[in-house]
């Protein structure tokens, strides 16, 4: 029988609780700060990207024309050497009927238009799915954990757990905020769709490792606490690494070929995938070894 | 297993992905003897687009609301028609009419024909054309079946007073002759007017079937109630949009299916071949009920496939890492396979447990981003769970060769 490897994980204990208490910090910091700027979903509104086949007029010459049609405030983005985002309230048939007619020339790469009967009604749906995907995992974290015998503290197992799905939240969160600031990304249902699956999807990670940490107190391999943490991350690296990439390479190519409207779906998976990852490696031990003086 | 039952498994499985693949590619692999069916793209590949109308039905009764949006969309599919799409869909969600076109790429047109509320008049015979009278479905109270002395079905029109006034004068200049009833422009019955008509009622006999005097009663109510529809939400998109979006998801597709191949097969030796071998058949499998079922593919649910490849190999990762660290412990290879297995399982079920919960509340959230993500991401999990865990299982027996065994894995 060979004898298996056992890096010393916990040696870097403070470290890695110093980072993850700093994502918790900076992430909130980020979301007051930056602010996380509704998208179109949830806020209602118009947008229209239209083509220009010769050369394109000047933003502020498009920007005086349509002001003539009492259309609210537009903001005008560049999106390409012909293309031009228009993002406004709201509008009827006839008012974009009219904005065609103003901007000769123009072709209509996509639009979307998005009323303030629906915006309201995808907030609260969306507000429920938040709620009942919750529940849902809360439901699988507990069950997860209940067959753990009382000498173990599952509570502990569950409160980490809770804190990975929270620390995951407001850190994604956090780079929507930074991603809106600087790269004009808006809060839509994709993004929350991406933020919903790292959830599920992540907290995978946690379970495995608690579940290879309570096989191991039942078998008493090591000799103590910190010698069963230890284990625990050895076993599960490889496993929690490979299954990482593998599920990320897919995305990471969507991302690469950069199909735009999926850009910032990816990006989020990919970081809500990688931060769990690192969490189940890192964190939730030094966790366990923090809160649980003998398990 | 036997020798004989390893030969019928491989020739299964290379049979399979032969067919299969034809049946999805056959551009590549062209068999003439495989029905053609093609991919249902969704507007944001194929462009198009997508209009949400939200019915007025505050005039109308709570009984006849039904009715109401019936006869809308019956008036609208009729003006979507026009329009030469393949496969218009046209679907009431409650008081809100959907519409989809996919590959259309006049949105303008589009909306300006839809957004008229459908339109009923009277024509009067002149020479031998019919013209416009100023009688119109907005004087006109309300429509019915009813039935004749003998039985067969008739419609009812009744005009309200203004309507009735009109109606007298018109029927009083066309005795004998016939009133074209027009809706949308379209000719639907000519009956000829007998006598002068003061009371402002009207009966329509022709021969109709029950169902054909249902459904000009539908239309002509559609046209005299006034359900005004409005715009409350779109999608359109562009067809040279669609057609790059499409070109980059593909391009995506292929490369992360090798990127996860390539990392299998270095990381996993032989059993990673059998991983891919089994992906590839996960593939093919998806792709077959991509067509048959059919599932619409949207961008959003390209990108859930992808994921649920990701997912797959997962399973076998598991899998294979369990089998690792069992060999470590002095099992021969066919034990620690079957021990890799046993052992990975939970983790398996309990992973694809939560991700399938999740996309079970997703699919009920109804808007199409969500459910063509939700949709391919569920049944690559379900797949999955046959292609990654039970084909694989058989698949590795194929290859326990214990002399080689740090080839094998």
């Amino acid at each position: 029988m060979k004898e298996e490897r056992v890096f010393n994980f916990l040696k870097f204990k403070s470290f890695f609780l110093f980072v993850f208490l700093a994502t918790f910090v900076f992430s909130i910091f980020s979301i007051f700060y930056f602010k996380i700027k509704m998208g179109l979903d949830f806020k209602g509104g118009t947008i229209i990207e239209i083509e220009f086949e010769k050369e394109k007029p000047n933003i502020q010459e498009i920007k005086k024309v349509l002001n003539e049609l009492n259309l609210g405030a537009i903001i005008l983005q560049e999106t390409d050497q012909n293309r031009v985002l228009l993002k406004l309230r709201e509008i009827s048939e006839k008012e974009r009927i009219q904005i065609f007619e103003k901007l000769k020339g123009a072709k209509e790469i996509r639009s979307e238009m998005v009323g303030p009967v629906i915006s309201s009604e995808l907030k609260r749906k969306s507000i429920w799915l938040i709620i009942f995907s919750l529940i849902a995992i809360s439901i699988y974290i507990s069950l997860a954990f209940k067959k753990i015998t009382e000498k173990l503290s599952s509570f502990i197992f569950s409160l980490i757990s809770f804190l990975n799905l929270f620390q995951n939240t407001l850190f994604l969160l956090g780079i929507v905020s930074i991603l809106g600031k600087f790269f004009n990304l808006e809060f839509n249902i994709p993004i929350l769709i991406s933020i919903l699956i790292c959830l599920g999807y992540g907290i995978n990670d946690t379970i495995v490792f608690f579940d290879r940490l309570r096989e191991n107190v039942l078998k008493r391999k090591g000799k103590n606490i910190s010698e069963i943490i230890n284990l625990a991350i050895s076993q599960t690296f490889t496993r929690q690494v490979n299954t990482s990439l593998t599920t990320i390479f897919p995305v990471l190519a969507i991302l690469f070929f950069n199909v735009e409207s999926l850009k910032f779906f990816s990006l989020i998976l990919i970081l809500g995938i990688l931060n769990s990852t690192l969490f189940s490696l890192f964190v939730a031990g030094s966790l366990v070894k923090l809160i649980a003086r003998e398990l | 297993m036997s020798n004989q039952e390893k030969i019928s498994f491989l020739i299964f499985f290379f049979l399979f992905l032969f067919l299969g693949g034809s049946f999805c590619f056959p551009e590549i692999l062209k068999l003439d003897f495989i029905p053609k069916k093609e991919f249902k793209l969704g507007l944001d590949l194929n462009g198009g687009i997508h209009l949400l109308y939200q019915a007025d039905l505050s005039q109308v009764s709570e009984k006849e609301k039904k009715e109401a949006m019936e006869a809308l969309k019956n008036v609208i599919e009729k003006r979507v028609n026009f329009f030469g799409v393949k496969e218009p869909v046209v679907q009431i969600q409650n008081e809100r009419l959907i519409i989809e076109l996919s590959g259309f790429s006049d949105p303008q047109k589009a909306i300006e024909e839809i957004g008229k509320t459908p339109f009923l008049e009277f024509r009067e015979k002149k020479d031998e054309n019919f013209v416009p009278t100023p009688l119109t479905g907005r004087y006109l109270k309300r429509a019915q079946v009813g039935f004749d002395q003998i039985g067969s079905p008739l419609v009812l029109l009744e005009f309200n007073d203004e309507g009735a006034k009109i109606f007298a004068e018109i029927t009083e200049r066309n005795i004998g002759k016939p009133l074209a009833i027009f809706l949308d422009g379209n000719l639907i019955s000519a009956p000829t007017v007998r006598e002068k008509i003061p009371s402002g009622k009207a009966e329509i006999t022709g021969k109709f079937t029950l169902e054909e005097a249902k459904e000009l009663v539908r239309n002509l109510n559609a046209g005299a109630l006034p359900v005004p529809i409005k715009l409350v939400s779109y999608q359109i998109v562009g067809p040279t949009l669609g057609k790059a979006f499409f070109e980059k998801i593909l391009k995506a597709a292929i490369v992360g299916f090798l990127l996860i191949a390539t990392f299998m097969i270095l990381i996993y030796k032989l059993s990673g071949v059998v991983a891919v071998l089994c992906l590839i058949f996960f593939t093919i499998l998806n792709l077959s009920l991509y067509k048959l079922i059919p599932v619409t593919l949207t961008l959003s649910g390209i990108a859930g496939f992808l994921l649920s490849l990701g997912m797959a190999v997962d399973a076998n990762i598991l899998i294979f890492s369990r089998t690792k660290e069992e060999l470590k412990t002095g099992k021969t290879l066919s034990q620690a396979f079957e021990e890799g297995f046993k052992r990975a399982w939970p983790a398996i079920r309990d992973g694809n447990l939560t991700t399938l919960i999740v996309n079970l509340i997703l699919l009920f959230f109804g808007t199409s981003f969500v459910r063509g993500f939700a949709t391919t991401l569920s049944l690559g999990i379900l797949i999955s769970m046959f292609t990654a865990i039970l084909m694989t299982r058989e698949f590795l027996k194929l290859i326990i060769f214990p002399k080689f065994q740090k080839l094998v894995i």
